[in-house]
């Protein structure tokens, strides 16, 4: 797996320096698959590696809390640059997700 | 070492409409805008605004295959237009496509989101559109501040 790995029910997607339509593709297929493979309850996007984001980037986050909302899972956003965290802002993610400040506070939802 | 730069520039380019020419466009988009020497935030913001007009003419002018898109770059100053032109589809209702959280491709997980960041991330956003003629998006943003024109040495 390129991006995403399970622990204890959590996905992580630890995203790629750059994520546009072509990448959001990319990882939305990895998820899939990591769905179909693991019991996944929470996810984490982990934006410390990245760059640049656009709106696919939006889709892909909104696209996992549809997919976990159902079950009781969270989603958690890591890490991310100024420009992204305006656009989780103006998107209205930030009413169903949660922003994670620290490793510390990443690994709590994943021990 | 960046000497001083002139009052004006130009840039156009033509490429397919295939997805990898969506990084090869905001990349070349910021490139041309580096002159002025922009925030970090400032490029970021620009390129992501650029991103979202490409992949737009990526995804929705050509549902039949592939097609040209021009991308024309200008500079007046410090301020930067970007003119993506298609000659596909076209946007029957532009108002109706400019709303946030439209889109018309729910099955590709899309958000949209990409006229709102548009319109957030630049100054100006202006849209031409003709059903069966394609469609013309400008993008405006001024960068680099008031210190844009003084040589660094």
């Amino acid at each position: 797996m390129k991006y995403c790995h399970v622990k204890n029910q959590c996905l992580v997607i630890r995203l790629p320096g750059e994520i546009d339509h072509c990448q959001a593709e990319e990882i939305r297929e990895e998820c899939e698959m990591m769905f179909l493979k693991a019991c996944v309850r929470d996810v984490i996007f982990d934006f410390t590696g990245t760059n640049f984001m656009d709106s696919s980037g939006i889709g892909l986050i909104l696209g996992r809390i549809r997919q976990v909302g159902p079950i009781g899972g969270r989603v958690y956003l890591f890490g991310g640059s100024p420009s992204m965290q305006k656009m989780w802002r103006m998107s209205g993610i930030l009413q169903q997700v949660e922003v994670l400040e620290t490793i510390e506070e990443m690994k709590e939802v994943y021990e | 070492m960046k000497t001083s730069i002139g009052d004006t520039n130009r840039l156009e380019a033509v490429f397919a409409s295939s997805p990898e020419n969506e990084r090869i466009s905001r990349v070349t988009a910021a490139a041309f805008a580096a002159v002025l020497n922009p925030t970090v935030e400032e490029l970021s913001d620009f390129k992501t605004a650029v991103s979202e007009a490409v992949t737009n003419a990526i995804i929705h002018a050509y549902p039949e295959g592939r097609g040209e898109i021009r991308l024309t770059l200008e500079r007046k100053k410090n301020e930067v237009t970007v003119h993506i032109r298609d000659f596909g589809v076209g946007i029957a209702d532009i108002k109706k496509s400019m709303e946030p959280l439209y889109t018309t491709r729910e099955d590709q997980e899309r958000s949209g989101m990409g006229f709102t960041f548009m319109e957030a991330f630049t100054d100006h956003v202006e849209v031409e559109s003709e059903p069966g003629r394609g469609t013309c998006v400008s993008l405006t943003k001024k960068m680099g501040g008031e210190k844009w024109n003084i040589p660094v040495r």
